[in-house]
Order: structure tokens, then sequence, then C-alpha cells
């Protein structure tokens, strides 16, 4: 279910985790179907559970586990590619999302990545529109930063 | 002078803002450098980002058994059954990919508030002035329909409620976006704007979109969209021609 577990992904930078937070939250949707509103959307509603999961049970545990703070190099983004080039230039560019705080790369990932408007993202998120916007223009700004100091190194 | 903040920027360059504000900004970056500079810092290609995500697939996710489709109870079995059915349709996106696939093109987020919001700029003089001969409107229209492979002809790009004015092809977000500008009879400027879309298709509709009177739809991977401030018949009206011809 790859737009769930790349979600899972941004979420808890790491495979394993991605793979258990997709798993479960595949589980508990299916479970909770009957909360599901028709004519909403779908995948809106997947990414609520998804996040909810992830800050109410496995972020703790992934914590524990030590596994809370990754380096980003130490996430396994492209694995079984063939063309190690391409790996490198992807996770450079996976990079300018995943390097930046918490709070601001889950709203750049829903808003400039998955498409969803403002108002949808802060429904996914639980948190008002006026923090969506500027946790997103802060969000702006260090990737902006980020483009510019990598193409300053040449 | 006005203060925008960054939020507004953001919101600005994310067509989330209303017509009239986003208008104002508009209006503001032309004089203002140092308000220039600073939406120039937000300013972010989001397009290869997209497409290095989309490259991205799970090693191997299996799918857990569809517990909820086998429970008793009948309404909540049904809509056990839509989840399973929606959770597989976005599994099907992608599942069983393990080479990154080129990115699909698709409309920004927010990109009808981004043309309406320009919509809002052009006014009736702006127009008025610009009278194609059919050889320069028939290169334009090709131009157009090159640049994006949508099929516009300059036959199925004509109206009777509307005259041809100028054709383009604008870059939003770095997709290009066709631009079709047509003046109607009561001297408005009215647009006909066409992006390619992985979304699927869906009859003309009408709606208001920041302000203005518009009709969408989609269809054959394209999202197009007929706006302007004139009245709801005559953008509808128009609107359906073209879904009809095109």
């Amino acid at each position: 279910m790859p737009r769930v577990w790349r979600y899972a992904l941004v979420l808890t930078r790491r495979r394993d985790t991605a793979d258990d937070l997709s798993q479960n939250t595949a589980l508990r949707a299916l479970d909770r179907a009957a909360q599901y509103t028709p004519g909403t959307r779908l995948d809106a509603w997947v990414f609520t559970i998804a996040g909810s999961i992830w800050r109410n049970d496995l972020r703790a545990a992934a914590v524990r586990r030590g596994q809370g703070v990754v380096p980003v190099e130490d996430v396994d983004l492209a694995d079984g590619r063939p063309d190690a080039e391409t790996n490198i230039l992807a996770r450079e560019v996976l990079s300018l999302v995943t390097e930046l705080p918490d709070a601001q790369r889950d709203a750049v990932f829903l808003v400039y990545v998955e498409g969803y408007s403002y108002l949808e993202a802060a429904s996914i998120l639980d948190i008002p529109v006026g923090t969506v916007m500027s946790r997103l223009a802060a969000g702006r700004r260090k990737i902006n930063e980020a483009v510019k100091g990598k193409e300053a190194e040449g | 002078m006005t203060t925008f903040t960054d939020e507004q920027l953001t919101a600005f360059l994310d067509g989330e803002l209303p017509a009239d504000v986003a208008a104002e900004i508009a209006e503001a970056l032309e004089r203002d450098e140092v308000l220039a500079a600073r939406l120039a810092d937000l300013e972010v290609d989001f397009a290869p980002i997209r497409a290095a995500f989309d490259a991205l697939t799970p090693a191997s996710v299996p799918m857990p058994a569809p517990q909820a489709a086998n429970d008793p109870a009948p309404p909540r079995r049904w809509l056990g059954m839509t989840v399973a059915a929606g959770l597989a349709l976005m599994v099907g996106f992608g599942a069983g990919f393990t080479v990154p696939r080129a990115p699909e093109p698709v409309a920004p987020p927010g990109w009808l508030a981004i043309v309406a919001s320009y919509q809002a700029l052009y006014s009736a003089e702006t127009i008025a002035a610009v009278q194609p001969d059919a050889a320069t409107q028939a290169a334009e229209v090709a131009r157009v329909a090159q640049t994006l492979g949508a099929p516009l002809t300059s036959e199925n790009v004509t109206s009777d409620l509307l005259r041809y004015a100028r054709g383009q092809v604008l870059d939003l977000n770095g997709q290009p976006l066709a631009q079709l500008m047509y003046q109607a009879a009561d001297g408005t400027p009215v647009a006909l704007c066409v992006i390619a879309t992985a979304a699927e298709d869906a009859p003309v509709s009408s709606r208001q979109i920041g302000g203005l009177n518009a009709a969408v739809w989609r269809e054959g991977g394209f999202a197009y969209l007929v706006i302007g401030d004139t009245d709801a018949g005559t953008i509808a009206t128009a609107a359906e021609g073209f879904a009809a011809a095109i």
C-alpha cells in the first residue's frame, strides 16, 4: 500500500517501523470501518489513522528502542534499487523533506507531495489551519535554504 | 503599505488565498523588491521532490486479511467492504513496482485558485487590444497543444459565445498550464485553462472560484477550466461547448 506506507515512512523515517505502522493502519482502518463517513476522502481518513497510531502508540515504542531520532543517512529509503547514482540523487532530494523538523515535515508532505489542501491537512493532523500555514512557511524557507546551500556547494 | 506575512506569501504560492488578497500581493510584488525577495526565499520546486517520493515503494508490505469484510453486521460489513475496496485501490496504485516510475504529471494543489487569482487581474482593456488573425490563432493553439500533449485544435477551442484573443503556455510549479484567453460579448476576459491531471474523468460542473464564475471538467488525463467575471450561464454554455468539441 504505497501511499500509506510512504506517509508512514515520512512519519517514522525507518523502513521497518513504516512497515509496522502501515500494517497497523490498514488493520485499524478495517476494524473501524463503521466510523468512516461515506462520501468523505477515504485516503485522508486512513492518513489520520496512521498519524494517530504513530503519535499515540508506535512512536513511544520506537523511542524506547532508541529509534526515535535517526540520522537521515541511516534511513534506508532507496532499498534494492540497481541504479546507485539515482539512489544518491533521490536520497538527497528526499532528505530535503525528511530532514525537516517533525511538525513541518508532516505538513509539507501532506500538502506538497500528497496534494492535500490546507484544510484537509489541518484535519488529518488535527491542528488549526493557521498552524499548517506557519509550518508550511517554515518548511518552504528551510528547503529553499537547503537547495541554495547545495547549489553553492556545486 | 501593507505588510504580508510569510504565511500569506506561502498561501499565495499555494493558491490558498482569497482572490482579493492574492491580487493585492501580486500587485505589491510589482513594486516592492523586499517583498519579492521574501517570496523568492519561500519558492521551492516541489516537482522533483514529488517524483522522488513517487519512486519510493515498500520492499514488501503484505496486506492484512480483510477481517472486517467478514463481520456479520450488515451495515458495518458494507462499510468494511467499502474501506477494504478503497484500501485495495490505494494498494493497486503502485503495488508490485520495484523500479522507479516516471513521475506522472499532476495538477499542483490549488491550481484552480491560482488561476482564478491571475484571471482576476485581467481587465476588458487587457484583452480588447489583442485581435489575432486565424493563422495566428491556429499557430498559438497548435503550440499550446503540442507543449501539453493535449487534444486541442483551432476548431475545438472556438466558441460562439467567446472571441479568441490569445493562447499561451504558463508554468505552474513546473507543470505546463495552457491558458487560452477569450473575450465575452460583454467585454469580460474569459480563460480556458488546461493542465494534465492524474484524476479520473468528470463531467462539466459549475462553481465559483475566487469570486469568479467557473466551470470545470476532466477528460482523458486533462483537467479543463473555463473562468471569468461574466454571468454563470455564459461560462457554463461555453464550457459545455468546449467539452463536447474537445
